[in-house]
């Protein structure tokens, strides 16, 4: 590999600068690849250099400014290694530490019978062709996906067999590890595949340290003829983490994908779906919330593409804005040339707890076919007075009154999740939220 | 309408239906014209402005525009494709020539450019004045004629057209030109500084109601040209006014460039009304020709509790590119944006609005209706932004589109972008075909397909069709009509 490749343009900013030193040092270290991985990886550093990271003027960025990944300091060592939470003897937990498979931590045992796991950069040496590596979130284009496909070192592959039922949730806990490096950064990498008529529940949890660090994850679900994949995603990075993760989908013929995003932490956070309705019959549907407070922006980019007929989906949002912070919703719904009988919903709707807190919502419709249903809604205010002052004539004090309501209009998402247990830990964690942040901001 | 089912038997069906979709305001005056060389330099400018009479300061601010212009390009963001323009190979000047002097009334006007605007159904004469309504004609660059002078000046209300008004009020145009769409705004905004030929100008006065309708005719008649008009509304405290505008192009398989700029300025509790047609020549079926329709339309409320009101219909033109768009700047002022866009055949349109919330109190309305058929492409394209001191603003918008036929696309891309909690945003977007049930019920009553679906597609847009004064409403569902023949069946 030539060194002057990964060499940065003088002028890049910090954050370039180190992310070429990681890729000089990720083509010494890729020995062990099979030999078309190490061209994607080349393939990716060239894209990563070609393109740069994406400034204000990219439509893609324009509200959500990368300017703090250039502040990120190395060696940010406050707090040392994070606790992993306890977890139920029968759980399944599978454990990546700045993104390396964590063998060790991980409780894997009991697999159901066609459900296998696996190192990522093993699996794909031997399964490349059907686990369609790389093709639904591309490094083409994309800076963050070319850094990760370059960076990626250990990640994880999980295959559920024609038929195979993993009928407990399996969680994957991304752990964030300052002690662990100069620069805590994690290039995540998973990928799942679901064979004819497999279903799962998956579950990924972002954690983090104190100090800074920066994740740069991408998941990769592919659900092949009638597959059923029930997937959360819960970020709850340390006050000053950078978190900018993506997840990639592919719907064949009958599959349905129940997705739920949830944002606590971070400084700086988006999540990305990009989802495609490939085959008829495909159903898709993402919830969201997000919920930043002083000095937090939380960003959820997302695209679902109807490319075959008969194809549904659903978006539901909600955010709750304290303090200074930020929230930026984009999701696009497209509908191909052809793809008719679609159904496509989409809702965001924000609450403004304070006078200092901004939404930028863009819901977007692209539509290249007739025989369609396509709605989008989207709404930003505070509280409704009519209907504190309801409570209020009913006895209930003012901050319960609030507090009840704000509630009430977050758990719109997470009433819907089917399991008990995930359900009520994230109630619980609203409700702590709430008493955090959920007071009234006085008016300037 | 003469062929109420067509049927695959019926070969001529189609022939029928595509001469009554025939563009019927393309044809061509014949008449002398002044015309510049195509070509575009600052001397071309000087040209401009010195045989406009123009004071000094306008032409520098016209050269200083077209000096920023040369620095800037060309927006790509819309969702329109076209080859590029080569800005050298039109001409930027085109008047119908003058015999002696101007006109001094309109018996004096060339007759053949009264048939012109009789044709388009545009009464100039006087005898008209049933209609109720003050037109000014302005004809490629220049303003033909303005009718009901006498009877508007005599309130007051200052109605002329914008190179009269440079040299009477000089003092109102250098006051308020670029003040709401700066010269730097965008490409074309910037463009149509340097070049603007001719427009209309409305400065109604403090506590005045306009007792009519205000009207300019815009028609592009000469070949190789663009049209760079400039319109400019003042309504001073407590004035009110409405304000029509209608446009039409002959034939032509080139496609020519339409840039204007319009600038509203409403002051204390004043209420400005402002609806188009727009019927530029939308090229053939096949996308050949048409007009590129690149307009800056922006008011300002700047007084508290002023009001400005966008209502347009635009079935023509082969490219749209328009956001008719409100500054609300006085506390307690309202803007509102109702707009019923069709794309037929190539037509492309990328349209919508902003609604800009500074003052507290604020409220904006939105209202957006989308008709796709053919191979069209439809783009709403709005933003609602609610600055941090805008406390108590409202915005409601509702964007649905329409789709007929399967190769057309219908698109939505609302921005919204709250900075205060104070403040409550809703939008709203569908976007769906006519539905069988709807043409199979009125079919069992005896109406044609054709029927079924105009009364469809006129109940859709009903919301926007409303806020036209009523024979503008008459004109738009006549032209929706036509726009949408040949795209059912």
């Amino acid at each position: 590999m030539n060194e002057t490749l990964v060499a940065p343009p003088a002028s890049e900013g910090a954050f370039l600068l180190r992310a070429s030193q990681s890729l000089q040092g990720a083509l010494a270290r890729q020995k062990g690849d099979p030999a078309w991985l190490c061209a994607r990886r080349a393939q990716a550093v060239a894209q990563v250099q070609a393109l740069g990271l994406p400034g204000p003027r990219a439509e893609a960025w324009r509200f959500t400014s990368l300017r703090a990944l250039d502040k990120l300091a190395p060696l940010a060592r406050i707090g040392g290694a994070p606790a992993l939470p306890a977890f139920a003897p029968d759980a399944l937990v599978l454990v990546l530490r700045n993104g390396r498979f964590d063998a060790q931590a991980s409780q894997l045992r009991a697999l159901p019978p066609g459900v296998a796991v696996a190192p990522l950069e093993r699996a794909l040496a031997e399964e490349r062709p059907a686990a369609r590596f790389g093709e639904l979130a591309r490094a083409e284009g994309h800076f963050f996906n070319a850094l990760n496909e370059a960076l990626f070192d250990g990640g994880v592959f999980l295959r559920l067999e024609s038929g195979a039922v993993l009928d407990r949730p399996l969680q994957i806990v991304h752990l964030v590890d300052p002690s662990a490096e100069a620069l805590p950064s994690a290039h995540a990498r998973v990928h799942v595949i679901l064979e004819r008529g497999a279903s799962a529940h998956v579950l990924e949890r972002y954690l983090g340290a104190e100090g800074a660090s920066f994740s740069n994850p991408v998941t990769e679900l592919l659900l092949q003829e009638g597959a059923r994949l029930g997937y959360a995603r819960l970020q709850e990075e340390g006050p000053q983490a950078i978190h900018l993760g993506r997840v990639a989908a592919r719907l064949e013929r009958d599959a349905a994908l129940q997705g739920l995003s949830v944002m606590w932490g971070a400084q700086l956070a988006r999540a990305e779906f990009h989802v495609e309705l490939a085959g008829n019959g495909a159903e898709a549907s993402i919830d969201g919330l997000y919920l930043p407070a002083e000095g937090q922006h939380h960003d959820h980019t997302l695209s679902l593409r109807h490319l075959a007929p008969h194809t549904q989906s659903r978006q539901s949002f909600r955010g709750i804005l304290a303090g200074n912070g930020r929230a930026v919703f984009r999701g696009q719904v497209y509908v191909a040339p052809g793809a008719q009988k679609i159904d496509a919903r989409q809702s965001c709707k924000n609450l403004l707890l304070s006078p200092r807190a901004w939404v930028d919502a863009l819901p977007q419709l692209e539509i290249h076919a007739d025989d369609v249903k396509c709605s989008h809604g989207a709404t930003i205010g505070r509280l409704d007075a009519e209907a504190l002052h309801y409570l209020r004539a009913r006895g209930i004090g003012r901050d319960e009154a609030r507090a009840l309501l704000t509630f009430a209009f977050a758990n719109e998402i997470l009433s819907a999740l089917p399991e008990e247990a995930l359900r009520s830990s994230l109630e619980a964690q609203l409700r702590s939220w709430l008493a955090t942040h959920g007071k009234e901001t006085t008016h300037a | 309408m003469s062929n109420p089912t067509p049927s695959p038997e019926t070969s001529s069906a189609e022939a029928l239906v595509a001469e009554h979709a025939e563009y019927k305001y393309g044809f061509v005056t014949e008449i002398e014209q002044e015309t510049l060389p195509p070509g575009l330099d600052e001397g071309t400018i000087r040209h401009i402005s010195a045989m406009k009479r123009e004071p000094s300061w306008l032409t520098e601010w016209r050269l200083a525009a077209y000096r920023r212009w040369l620095e800037m390009e060309t927006p790509v963001w819309p969702k329109v494709s076209y080859p590029p323009i080569d800005y050298q190979a039109s001409s930027y000047y085109s008047a119908p020539k003058k015999k002696g002097e101007g006109p001094k009334s309109l018996d004096e006007v060339d007759p053949e450019l009264l048939k012109t605007f009789e044709k388009l159904g545009i009464p100039l004469h006087e005898r008209a004045a049933l209609a109720g309504i003050a037109v000014d004609a302005v004809f490629d660059s220049v303003s033909v004629a303005t009718t009901f002078k006498e009877k508007l000046a005599s309130m007051g209300v200052l109605f002329c057209s914008f190179s009269e008004a440079v040299q009477n009020h000089p003092e109102l145009v250098r006051r308020y030109l670029g003040s709401v769409v700066p010269v730097s705004d965008n490409y074309y905004a910037a463009l149509n500084s340097a070049v603007f030929t001719d427009g209309s100008f409305v400065y109604v006065p403090k506590g005045v109601r306009c007792p009519m309708e205000l009207s300019t005719y815009f028609r592009i008649n000469a070949q190789n040209t663009g049209q760079f008009e400039r319109t400019l509304i003042i309504a001073d405290e407590g004035a009110y006014v409405s304000y029509l505008e209608g446009c039409t192009a002959p034939k032509r398989d080139e496609n020519q460039l339409h840039a204007a700029v319009v600038e509203l300025i409403a002051l204390d509790r004043a209420q400005i009304k402002y609806s188009t047609v727009q019927n530029w020549y939308p090229g053939d079926k096949d996308g050949k020709g048409g007009i590129y329709n690149f307009v800056t339309k922006r008011g300002k409320c700047a007084g508290v509790d002023s009001r400005i009101s966008w209502t347009q219909v635009e079935t023509g033109s082969s490219i749209t590119w328009k956001y008719p768009s409100c500054i609300l700047l006085g506390d307690g002022s309202v803007g509102e944006f109702y707009s019923v866009a069709l794309t037929n055949h190539r037509q492309q349109a990328d349209t919508g609005t902003k609604m800009i919330h500074l003052g507290r109190n604020t409220r904006s309305t939105i209202i957006s209706k989308g008709i796709s058929a053919g191979h069209g492409q439809n783009t709403y394209r709005g933003l609602v932004q609610i600055q941090p001191g805008a406390k108590g603003a409202r915005n409601y918008s509702q964007c649905d589109s329409l789709l007929i036929g399967d190769l057309c696309g219908a698109h939505t891309f609302p921005y919204l972008e709250v900075k205060t909690d104070d403040a409550q945003v809703e939008h709203e977007a569908s976007t769906s075909k006519i539905g069988e049930d709807q043409i199979h019920y009125c079919r069992q009553r005896g109406l044609s397909e054709e029927d079924a679906v105009n009364l469809i597609v006129n109940g859709f847009c009903k919301q926007v069709f409303k806020e036209l004064p009523m024979e503008f409403a008459v004109e738009a569902q006549k032209l929706l009509a036509v726009s949408l023949e040949g795209s059912v069946g």
